[in-house]
């Protein structure tokens, strides 16, 4: 194991690449190179950064130019940022957290309609919108209550992420900050400003418009990769545990899909 | 859009009632029906409320306005006006329905010494605030009801007004919600309550009420709907860009072809609303009227305006299509990845306490790393100093700040400095050492004649002084300060103009003192 060094290096220098620390790339940026031509190119370095990422609970997301694109692994991961992250009035709530999986799906959904364009080139994506993902949620939280009662999968006292978004309204004119997350609008504003801050999404405002328009980076997409397929997972796993009756066109059988810890690298 | 799903929508009643699909196929008790009453009168409880909850600010010293003004009535009127300006665009603002509701109240109070317009435009937003649950952060109303098919207590949350997200300026609209309509629609003595009986029902009273002040209104509500169209327009603009596959080209072309249909449409209804004022001003020839129609003119010229631009931005869809059209040949991969429609549609689905444990996992494993400060005193100490040196933390080069036409800052000089201080209490100490007793006008005398050191009575006093008050400091010195005598003062004048007053006091030293203590003890 006289790779050490070098292995811990890689790692330490893609966690400040993956939180958006330039400085410390800048300086290191040569050393890095190297260090990623090694990764590439030998397979037992290869297998040692695995390892350690493996070891630090973290995942690797995606291989970039620059560095590696890490995530933490699991919510009880040292490294994995908190609901406390996304502000504290949010953070009062542990249900929250549910409000935000829903934004965060929709926001995702607005970037990538379709599933292959999980995989396009960012930049023919085009902008977003707040009034997108409202919309967006608008047919969701509709979609599920209007459900036919035969293909009700739950019982019908259990509530739903759904219904707690429906019972929040739109728009709330007495708070002009994203505060609170008491409506939908406070809730999309927070969760995009909280990408445009770790870099996911960059803002534009154009002079003739008045509403800010949303771009995302490759680093979101790797990101919403990861995370949608593992979103996809757990819901077959509740599905599984709970008994209760699939989605229409939905079989547990065949699962198309690679299991999150295996992300294909590049 | 919002229209569309109103009217595909399924009939309010089934909604409203929505357990009567349930019961009818079951046995119908008294529980069931009772409990559906009460279910469905929930609706009109935010109403009735506005009784019990007694304006009491304004009740202070003026009359109860109860007396003056029917709340109730107001309460109607509000929903009765949402529900008309919103026949043709998404929502109606707080003001708007305001001004359209402050006429009609105004008939009711009698003088109107009674009632201030003031205190009536308050009593009306308080209305208003009331039937949005303004004070509830417009979260639904709700409120608890038995159930008694199923033996148990429940919820019922709605809303009679919400607020709705439109992204255009900056004032928040709102529009009824089926139990809006139901509330207020519900009591007019019509048997269907279906929502296109209501639509009907909206239309007719507008027809019904037809002025020159509704063309105006239709008028801009028009330019509204031109807004609603550039809306469309830019979205599907958007989704050209963003998923092309997503897009028929047919419909593009359809929409192109539409654009000159729907201006000359659009045109059509501006020279029925230009009839419909020529009718009026032969009817009526006033100077308010003549304003009126010359408002008409303004927003139809703006209209026109508008729908050029239409046009021209719908012309262009083809060529933005044509232009992101490469996309369409790029090679997919399927059936790696989940769409993520679906992936929306089982959170949705997922129950909230799951959604929420999913939730913290996602975003711990969707967000960046997040450096977690380790605890580490050299750093902190670090950081405290660099904010003391007004170091900027990130910049990394400390430059020394240099500033021009700049004065130093003054620093307090204490005229009693160290050496000063020293020589005064060798004195003290000296004088207490080889005497019994030492007066202290005696040692005041003596640091009079040091010529070169006017301030050596300042010390000798203040030494003095120190070992009085601080117990420990006088017993390192040796020696303890002592009062001669109670009634006599002294007074004696100092150079540089000063002068000591006060009592007689004798420096005793403080081993001899204590060897006296101990041998009396």
């Amino acid at each position: 194991m006289e790779n050490i060094y070098e292995i811990s290096r890689l790692v330490y220098l893609s966690l400040a690449y993956s939180n958006g620390n330039k400085r410390i790339i800048s300086d290191h940026q040569t050393e890095l190179m190297e260090l990623l031509q090694r990764f590439q190119a030998e397979d037992a370095f290869h297998r040692a950064v695995m390892e350690n990422i493996r070891a630090m609970e973290l995942q690797l997301l995606e291989v970039e130019p620059l560095a590696l694109r890490l995530s933490a692994r699991n919510g009880a991961s040292f490294f994995a940022s908190t609901l406390t992250d996304y502000g504290k009035m949010l953070g009062r709530t542990p249900l929250k957290a549910g409000e935000l999986l829903c934004v965060h799906c929709a926001v995702a959904t607005a970037f990538f309609p379709t599933e292959s364009d999980l995989d396009a080139p960012v930049e023919d994506l085009g902008v977003i919108v707040s009034g997108d993902v409202i919309d967006i949620l608008r047919v969701f939280a509709k979609a599920e209550e209007t459900m036919d009662p035969a293909d009700e999968i739950l019982h019908p006292e259990v509530r739903t992420a759904a219904q707690r978004l429906r019972e929040l309204p739109e728009e709330n004119p007495d708070s002009k900050r994203a505060v609170g997350g008491n409506s939908w609008l406070e809730l999309i504003i927070r969760v995009l400003e909280h990408m445009v801050t770790t870099g996911y999404l960059l803002e534009f405002q154009e002079e003739a418009e008045e509403e800010m328009e949303y771009r995302p980076t490759p680093a979101y997409q790797s990101a919403i990769r990861t995370a949608s397929v593992y979103v996809f997972h757990a819901f077959r796993e509740l599905v599984a545990e709970k008994k209760m009756t699939l989605l229409p066109g939905d079989t547990l059988q065949e699962s198309p899909l690679s299991p999150p810890s295996e992300v294909p690298h590049v | 859009m919002q229209k569309e799903q109103k009217e595909t929508a399924p009939p309010v009643s089934m909604k409203v009632d929505f357990q009567e699909s349930d019961t009818s196929q079951v046995i119908r008790t008294r529980e069931s029906d009772v409990t559906r009453v009460v279910h469905s009168s929930l609706i009109m409880r935010p109403i009735y409320e506005l009784e019990a909850r007694r304006f009491t600010v304004e009740d202070e010293d003026g009359p109860d306005l109860r007396d003056l003004v029917d709340l109730m009535w107001v309460a109607f009127a509000i929903l009765d006006s949402v529900s008309e300006l919103t026949e043709y665009h998404v929502g109606a603002s707080r003001k708007e329905v305001l001004e359209k509701v402050t006429p009609a109240i105004k008939k009711q109070i009698q003088s109107p010494e009674a009632l201030s317009p003031e205190a009536l435009s308050d009593l009306l937003k308080k209305v208003f605030d009331h039937l949005v649950n303004r004070n509830n952060r417009y979260l639904p109303f709700e409120y608890r009801y038995y159930d008694g098919a199923l033996g148990k207590f429940k919820h019922r949350k709605f809303w009679l007004v919400k607020a709705v997200y439109t992204g255009k300026g900056q004032e928040t609209l709102f529009s009824l919600t089926d139990e809006g309509y139901a509330a207020y629609f519900g009591l007019h003595e019509t048997s269907a309550l279906d929502s296109t009986a209501i639509g009907n029902l909206r239309i007719k009273l507008l027809i019904e009420r037809g002025n020159v002040d509704d063309a105006i209104a239709v008028a801009e509500q028009n330019n509204k709907q031109c807004t609603r169209k550039a809306h469309d327009i830019r979205n599907t603009r958007r989704a050209i860009q963003r998923n092309i596959h997503s897009i028929d080209f047919h419909r593009i072309n359809a929409m192109a072809d539409q654009g000159a249909g729907q201006a000359t449409q659009v045109q059509m209804e501006s020279g029925r609303l230009h009839h419909m004022v020529l009718d009026n001003l032969q009817v009526t020839e006033n100077k308010d009227q003549e304003l009126k129609l010359l408002l008409l003119a303004r927003h139809l010229k703006a209209l026109n305006q508008r729908q050029m631009e239409l046009v021209r931005e719908l012309q262009r869809l083809p060529d933005d299509y044509h232009q992101n059209s490469y996309k369409l040949f790029r090679k997919r991969n399927l059936g790696i990845l989940p769409p993520l429609e679906e992936v929306l549609r089982r959170v949705c689905c997922m129950p909230e306490g799951d959604a929420a444990t999913v939730g913290r996992e996602f975003i711990a494993m969707f967000d960046p790393p997040v450096p977690t400060s380790l605890f580490d005193p050299g750093a902190i100490i670090d950081t405290i100093s660099q904010a003391l040196e007004r170091r900027s933390t990130t910049g990394d080069k400390p430059s020394i700040l240099q500033e021009i036409d700049g004065e130093s800052i003054a620093h307090y000089q204490a005229e009693l400095t160290e050496p000063l201080m020293k020589r005064g209490r060798d004195m003290i100490l000296n004088r207490v050492r080889t005497s019994e007793a030492t007066m202290m006008e005696d040692l005041l005398k003596e640091a009079t004649l040091e010529e070169e050191a006017p301030l050596l009575p300042m010390a000798v006093a203040l030494t003095v002084f120190q070992s009085i008050i601080d117990h420990r400091t006088g017993q390192r010195n040796g020696f303890q300060v002592k009062l001669a005598s109670r009634d006599k003062y002294l007074s004696i004048d100092l150079p540089g103009g000063r002068r000591y007053r006060g009592h007689h006091l004798v420096l005793v030293p403080i081993n001899k003192q204590s060897c006296a203590d101990s041998f009396s003890a």
